[in-house]
């Protein structure tokens, strides 16, 4: 019965699913031919500390994509998560893990606050994390003072000193993210469950399924995903500073979106995601080595997320003309 | 002017939507056009309209064959269509909407705003609506908006009005005004196509009354000529051959659901009955009886105002589908495709979606398991599809239906509600789903079926409850009673 789908279908089908992988080795061969410095053990190396940060807030607005919401508030989370919990260490001398704690904590609350808003009182997600992230925002200039907060206790920096078969450990926590968040949403209830919600919140409601704890859920993830991502990035900079995380939601986002994750809910993987955040780290990587004024890294990243617009649109006229 | 239509056949993808039938519009007349659904009254419209051309037949208009092939070839033929669903913009004012893409222009080029509210005002004069032209077309009541809706069809030179049941979702007061202003017009000359299923009303305007079904024409009578009996049975012809008579030797079993006085407030009004194990309940009604808002109420899927809910003789209320799914409550939605499947997803992931803690553990979905439960109803319902893996969109009407109803079995539920459970099925699916609901009963399942087709609704139904704009019109409790019956109670 197999056999019976078109060829084009199956080939399309291949493409979905290694397009990405070929955009990403067609990237690299011609970076590795234009510059010789770009295959290296110390590039490579340093190209995957890069996308730690913008993997793990990838992997929260995963969720919320999924649901056919979005959060723009993740950057400013990013850096509230950051300036307080560094506040309460640095300036009251809490002991680092109540830091730490504490960092987790306000994530969690803005994704409740984020879920909330968009469940309880229906405003567009992108309204409710627009305000969402200039109030984070606010709060971090008030915290900071516009100034760094540091220096980090010396029991973060672990993170990034020590290594394992010659990778820094941050990179390897950060593999440990990706498993979670990829075991969560397709081996689990919840993760079936976001994905109903994302294709048909009706029908799911109708077939028994909570939907606006689902979703608030999805933001809390987000959220919390955004605070660790502040305690990485604090670790990385070693200390909190007012412009942290400025405008990474929209690496964010395009990653999420160049990993095939779909805008309107209900498609989207971790491993489409993890290669989108290595596409658009490339992008960076590319800019810096070939020595092209930074501004291009900008222009290209539109470029590529217009592709994968396009590739997202295509699938779904598709996906509507077969039936 | 005169409309003749003859010959016409329709069909889409080899269903004949119309066959062969005929129609007479003439001015000064008024014809209502009735028929079951199904029976090609809407599709006729459409072909009159522009919208659809006919496949063979021939529309004269005085005496000159005409070929509508789009809508604005139907209103250069000065003919003007009312749908059901009002087409007007509801944030700009009565006038604006009137003369919509033609608003009047002054010598300056702008808009003559003064200009257009007085003629606004000169045909809202005409049909005796007493409504301002300046207002907002939101602030109307539905039945104002109907008047600006035939306004702006009069605001053009027309000889030809048609009217999809203008008064569906109309208070009776509108309604009245609504026939002495289609009255009025058909006076003026102008020919009505005036279609509805509230017989009253078309007997109180009729002219002639046409009768369509299963996309046939069945016959023309003089208005004043027509008894309702007539007209029923001109309407339902068809003998209830074709979909088998369940007859269940039942002793009374366990009452599961008990309903008292349940309101919802321009919904349904003192709705009550009871549904006990092992017995099917028909909810009888036409389109906007309030049966599917009844169903939604009983489910926790809308709030209700007043009246009480027993589940297995304790009270229950509600507030979300997983309370009523708690207590042994299922439901098949009215539509698959909004309401039942999460399209783009397989077969596997929607049969699942009801029981998702059924088959997980810690929260972790077990494969395995899970996978012998969709195989499982997969055979049972003989769903065909290619894998389990499949995308459900790209499975037929019938087999979507399947999934929607494995879902719900799979919930394992002492009670179903069945809402619209066939439509748009093909009659061999259509005859599976019935054994399927057949089968379940006899296993002292309790079943709430909604359904438009009255034979379904006979055949399947051990007791029948019967729908009128919100209130029980009636009940039967044994299966012997007749299509005709139901349909008089229903359309009075």
């Amino acid at each position: 019965m197999q056999q019976i789908k078109t060829k084009s279908g199956q080939l399309g089908q291949i493409l979905d699913k290694m397009g990405l992988f070929l955009v990403l080795l067609v990237f690299i061969i011609v970076m590795s031919v234009l510059t010789p410095s770009f295959l290296t053990w110390n590039n490579l190396r340093n190209l995957l500390i890069q996308s730690t940060i913008l993997c793990t807030l990838s992997l929260g607005v995963t969720f919320v994509i999924i649901t056919g919401g979005i959060d723009l508030s993740v950057g400013s989370v990013e850096a509230v998560a950051s300036a307080i919990g560094m506040a309460l260490i640095v300036k009251t001398g809490f002991p680092p893990f109540v830091g730490v704690l504490v960092m987790l904590a306000v994530g969690i609350v803005f994704g409740i606050i984020n879920g909330s808003l968009v469940t309880q009182f229906r405003i567009p997600p992108m309204i409710v994390t627009l305000a969402t992230m200039s109030i984070a925002r606010g709060i971090v200039l008030v915290f900071t003072n516009s100034a760094n907060i540091g220096p980090v206790p010396r029991s973060f920096t672990v993170l990034t000193s020590s290594y394992v078969i010659g990778i820094p450990l941050i990179v390897w926590v950060v593999v440990i993210f990706c498993i979670i968040a990829w075991i969560c949403l397709s081996k689990t209830a919840f993760g079936r469950s976001v994905y109903a919600v994302g294709g048909s919140e009706l029908a799911a409601k109708l077939a028994g399924i909570r939907t606006k704890r689902i979703i608030i859920m999805a933001y809390m993830i987000s959220g919390l995903c955004a605070a660790i991502a502040g305690l990485l990035l604090t670790i990385r900079l070693e200390s909190a500073g007012p412009n942290a995380g400025d405008g990474v939601e929209m690496n964010a986002i395009a990653a999420v979106v160049v990993g095939g994750t779909s805008l309107s809910g209900g498609r989207g993987t971790v491993l489409g995601t993890v290669l989108g955040v290595i596409l658009i780290s490339l992008v960076s990587n590319a800019v810096n080595l070939l020595g092209v004024p930074p501004a291009w890294d900008k222009i290209v990243k539109g470029v590529v997320i217009i592709i994968a617009a396009l590739l997202d649109a295509n699938r779904n006229r598709i996906g509507k003309r077969s039936r | 002017m005169e409309v003749i239509l003859k010959h016409i056949t329709k069909s889409f993808s080899g269903t004949k939507a119309l066959d062969d039938v005929e129609l007479h519009l003439k001015g000064g007349e008024i014809n209502c056009l009735v028929g079951e659904n199904g029976a090609g009254k809407s599709t006729v419209i459409k072909v009159l309209a522009g919208a659809h051309m006919p496949d063979s037949g021939e529309i004269r208009i005085d005496g000159k064959i005409t070929v509508l092939r789009n809508p604005r070839e139907s209103q250069m033929n000065k003919i003007a269509v009312i749908h059901q669903e009002l087409l007007l913009v509801p944030e700009v004012s009565v006038a604006e909407n009137i003369f919509l893409g033609d608003w009047p222009k002054g010598k300056t080029h702008f808009l003559d705003r003064k200009g257009m509210n007085e003629k606004a005002s000169g045909i809202l004069a005409r049909i005796g609506a007493n409504i301002n032209p300046r207002s907002i077309v939101s602030s109307l009541s539905t039945g104002e908006q109907q008047l600006v809706e035939i306004a702006k069809a009069l605001s053009k030179d027309i000889k030809v009005l048609i009217l999809d049941e203008p008064t569906a979702s109309l208070s009776e007061v509108d309604a009245n005004n609504l026939l002495r202003i289609v009255k009025e017009l058909k006076n003026q000359g102008i020919a009505v196509l005036y279609v509805s299923h509230r017989l009253e009303e078309v007997f109180a305007i009729a002219d002639k009354v046409t009768v369509f079904r299963d996309g046939k024409y069945i016959g023309c009578v003089p208005g004043q000529d027509a008894t309702k009996d007539e007209i029923v049975k001109m309407m339902v012809g068809r003998e209830a051959g074709n979909i088998e008579v369940r007859h269940r030797v039942k002793e009374k079993g366990k009452k599961v659901l008990e309903v008292n006085h349940l309101t919802s407030r321009g919904m349904f009004q003192d709705i009550s009955f009871d549904l006990y194990e092992g017995e099917v309940v028909g909810l009888a009604g036409l389109v906007g009886a309030g049966r599917t808002e009844i169903v939604r109420a009983l489910y926790g899927a809308d709030t209700y105002d007043s009246g009480e809910i027993l589940v297995n003789g304790k009270r229950r209320n509600f507030h979300h589908p997983a309370d009523a799914i708690r207590e042994g409550i299922s439901l098949v939605p009215e539509d698959r495709k909004t309401q039942g499947l999460v399209l783009g997803q397989s077969v596997e992931h929607n049969i699942q979606l009801g029981i998702l803690k059924k088959i997980s553990s810690y929260g972790m979905i077990q494969k395995k398991q899970g996978r012998a439960v969709v195989e499982d109803y997969r055979d049972k319902l003989r769903i065909k599809t290619v894998s389990v893996e499949t995308d459900v969109n790209s499975l037929s009407g019938g087999n979507q239906q399947k999934v929607v109803l494995a879902r719900s079995l799979a919930m394992d539920p002492r009670i179903l509600f069945l809402d619209e459970p066939t439509r748009g099925v093909d009659v061999g699916a259509r005859e599976e789903i019935h054994k399927l609901i057949d089968e379940a009963v006899k296993n002292r399942l309790a079943v709430l079926l909604v359904s438009s087709d009255i034979l379904e609704l006979l055949a399947l139904s051990d007791r029948i409850v019967v729908l009128r704009e919100g209130q029980i019109a009636g009940k039967f409790n044994d299966h012997k009673v007749s299509k005709e019956e139901v349909i008089k109670l229903a359309a009075n």
